[in-house]
C-alpha cells in the first residue's frame, strides 16, 4: 500500500502550523471574529443580512488554506503586481513553482493580468463574481439602486433647505477625518477613502476606496461595515449626552402636510440625476443607480420594483457580505495600517454624529426654538436607521412628539450629500495626488 | 497637514454650495411642476 503523510490530507491544519506565528494567530483570530460576527448578527446587534455571510466567509477563508498546485500558484504570482522587494518576489516565484505556496480556492483579489484572471476564474469559485461585479463597484451600485427604491423623496421635497443643512452638518466627520488621517501618516487617497466612513454609507465607502485606494479597500470597507452596525447602538447614548431631556421632548409645530405627487418626485429624480452627473462624472454610476431606484419607484414600475427591492438588493447584499468576509485573509488584514483605520473609522462616525447634533441645535435656534434638535442625528445617512433612532429617543421623553418626517428628510439628504462628497473626492484627489 | 486642512474645508465648501444648489433645485422643481399641473 502506498504511504502518505496524514498532514498532506488535512492541509488546512498543515498550512496553519507551518505558517509564521503572526499569520497563525491572525488566522485563528479571524476565524473567532467570523464566529462572533455570525453570533452578533443573529442576536441583532450587528446587521444580520451582511454579518452572517461575512462572518462565514471570514471563517472559511482563514480555515480553508491549502498548498496550491504549481500552475495555479504561478498564475497568482505572475498575474499580480510584482513585490517591491526582488528577493521576496524571487522567493514567492520559487515557492509557487515547487507547489509550496499556501492559498485558497475562493478568489485571488490581487491578480490583474488577463491570462491569469481567465485561468483563475475556472479555479476560484468566487473569482467571476469578484472580477465582474465587485472590483468595478457594480455590487455597490446594485445596493444603491435598492436604497433608491426604498427612499421616499417626498420628505426631502417638503423641507429641502432644512434637510440639506442638517445633512451637511452631519458630514463634519468626513471633512475632519481627512486631515486627521493625513496627520496619522495616510496619503491623500487613503485618507479620503477612510474619511468617507463619516458619511455612514457602506456602498459609498466601497466605491471611494475602490476608486482611490484599491490596495486598502478591503480593510477600509470591512472597518466601515463593522462600525456602521456598531455605532447605531451607540448613537442613542450620544443623543442623551449632548441634548438635555427638555430639548429632546420638544414637540415640532404642526405643519400642514404637503402632499408631494409622484410626478414631482419623478421630476426631481430626473433633474437631480442630470445635474449631479454633469457636475461629477466620476461618481455618475452612483448617481444613476440611486436615481434609477427613485424613478422606478415613482413611475410605479411594479415589476422593476419587485426585482430591485428583492433579488437585486438582497442578492447584492449577500454577495457583498460573502466577498468582504472572503477578502479578510490574515495576510491582507494584518497590515499595520488597519489599527489606524480602526481609530479613524470611529473618529469619523463620532464627529459626524456630533456635527449632525450641532446642526440640529442651529436649526433649533434659527427656527425660534421650534425644531427638535434630535433630528440632527438623522443627518448621518443610513436610511432609515438614524431617523428611527432619533424618533425613538424623542418618544422616550414625549410619547406624542412626532419628528420622523423631518428626520427622514434629513436622512435622505444625508445620502445625497455623501454622494456629492464621494463625487468631489474621486474627482479632486486624483488631480492633486496622482498615482 | 495645513494643506490637508485647507483641502478638507475647500471640499466642504464645494459640497455645501452643491448641496444648497440641489435644495434650491428641489424647491424649484416643486414649484414648476405644481404650476404646470394646475
Amino acid at each position: 500500500m502506498p504511504t502518505f503523510n496524514l498532514l498532506d490530507l488535512f492541509q488546512g491544519i498543515t498550512t496553519l502550523i507551518s505558517s509564521e506565528p503572526l499569520i497563525l494567530f491572525g488566522r485563528l483570530g479571524l476565524v473567532l471574529l467570523g464566529g462572533l460576527l455570525v453570533y452578533f448578527g443573529k442576536k441583532g446587534v450587528l446587521e444580520p443580512l451582511l454579518m452572517i455571510p461575512m462572518g462565514l466567509g471570514m471563517i472559511a477563508v482563514n480555515a480553508g488554506v491549502l498548498f496550491l498546485d504549481p500552475v495555479t500558484s504561478t498564475h497568482i504570482v505572475s498575474g499580480s503586481a510584482p513585490s517591491a522587494d526582488p528577493v521576496v518576489a524571487q522567493q514567492l516565484a520559487a515557492q509557487a513553482a515547487a507547489g509550496q505556496a499556501p492559498g485558497t480556492l475562493f478568489m485571488s483579489p490581487l491578480v490583474e493580468k488577463t491570462d491569469s484572471l481567465m485561468y483563475l476564474m475556472q479555479v476560484d469559485f468566487l473569482q467571476p463574481v469578484y472580477t465582474f461585479a465587485f472590483s468595478n463597484g457594480l455590487i455597490a451600485c446594485f445596493v444603491f439602486m435598492g436604497i433608491g427604491v426604498l427612499l421616499d423623496v417626498g420628505f426631502v421635497l417638503a423641507r429641502p433647505f432644512l434637510s440639506m443643512f442638517i445633512a451637511l452638518s452631519a458630514e463634519l466627520g468626513t471633512i475632519l477625518t481627512f486631515p486627521i488621517a493625513v496627520a496619522m501618516g495616510l496619503d491623500y487617497r487613503e485618507a479620503a477613502s477612510i474619511a468617507m466612513v463619516g458619511g455612514a454609507d457602506g456602498p459609498m465607502v466601497l466605491f471611494t476606496s475602490l476608486t482611490l485606494a484599491k490596495h486598502m479597500f478591503v480593510p477600509i470597507t470591512v472597518v466601515a461595515y463593522l462600525y456602521l452596525g456598531l455605532t447605531y447602538g451607540g448613537y442613542p447614548y450620544l443623543i442623551r449626552l449632548l441634548i438635555p431631556a427638555k430639548l429632546r421632548g420638544i414637540k415640532m409645530p404642526p405643519k400642514p402636510m404637503i402632499k408631494v405627487t409622484s410626478d414631482e418626485k419623478l421630476a426631481f429624480a430626473v433633474v437631480g440625476c442630470a445635474v449631479l452627473c454633469l457636475l461629477f462624472p466620476s461618481a455618475a454610476p452612483l448617481f444613476l443607480s440611486l436615481f434609477v431606484g427613485v424613478a422606478v419607484r415613482e413611475a410605479g414600475l411594479k415589476y422593476f420594483i419587485a426585482v430591485i427591492d428583492g433579488p437585486l438588493l438582497y442578492g447584492a447584499t449577500m454577495f457583498l457580505g460573502l466577498l468582504l468576509g472572503v477578502l479578510c485573509e490574515a495576510s491582507t488584514i494584518l497590515d499595520p495600517k488597519v489599527l489606524i483605520l480602526l481609530v479613524l473609522g470611529i473618529i469619523a462616525l463620532l464627529l459626524s454624529a456630533v456635527g449632525g447634533i450641532l446642526g440640529g441645535f442651529a436649526a433649533y435656534f434659527f427656527s425660534g426654538r421650534k425644531i427638535n434638535p434630535v433630528i440632527g442625528i438623522a443627518g448621518v445617512s443610513c436610511v432609515p436607521s438614524t431617523a428611527k433612532v432619533a424618533q425613538k429617543e424623542v418618544t422616550k421623553v414625549t410619547p406624542d412628539s412626532i419628528i420622523l418626517p423631518e428626520a427622514l428628510g434629513a436622512n435622505i439628504c444625508g445620502v445625497i450629500t455623501s454622494a456629492i462628497l464621494t463625487g468631489i473626492f474621486v474627482t479632486l484627489i486624483p488631480l492633486i495626488a496622482p498615482k | 497637514m495645513k494643506s490637508a486642512i485647507a483641502l478638507a474645508f475647500t471640499i466642504y465648501g464645494i459640497a455645501a454650495v452643491i448641496s444648497l444648489l440641489v435644495a434650491a433645485l428641489i424647491k424649484g422643481i416643486f414649484v414648476v411642476v405644481r404650476r404646470c399641473s394646475r
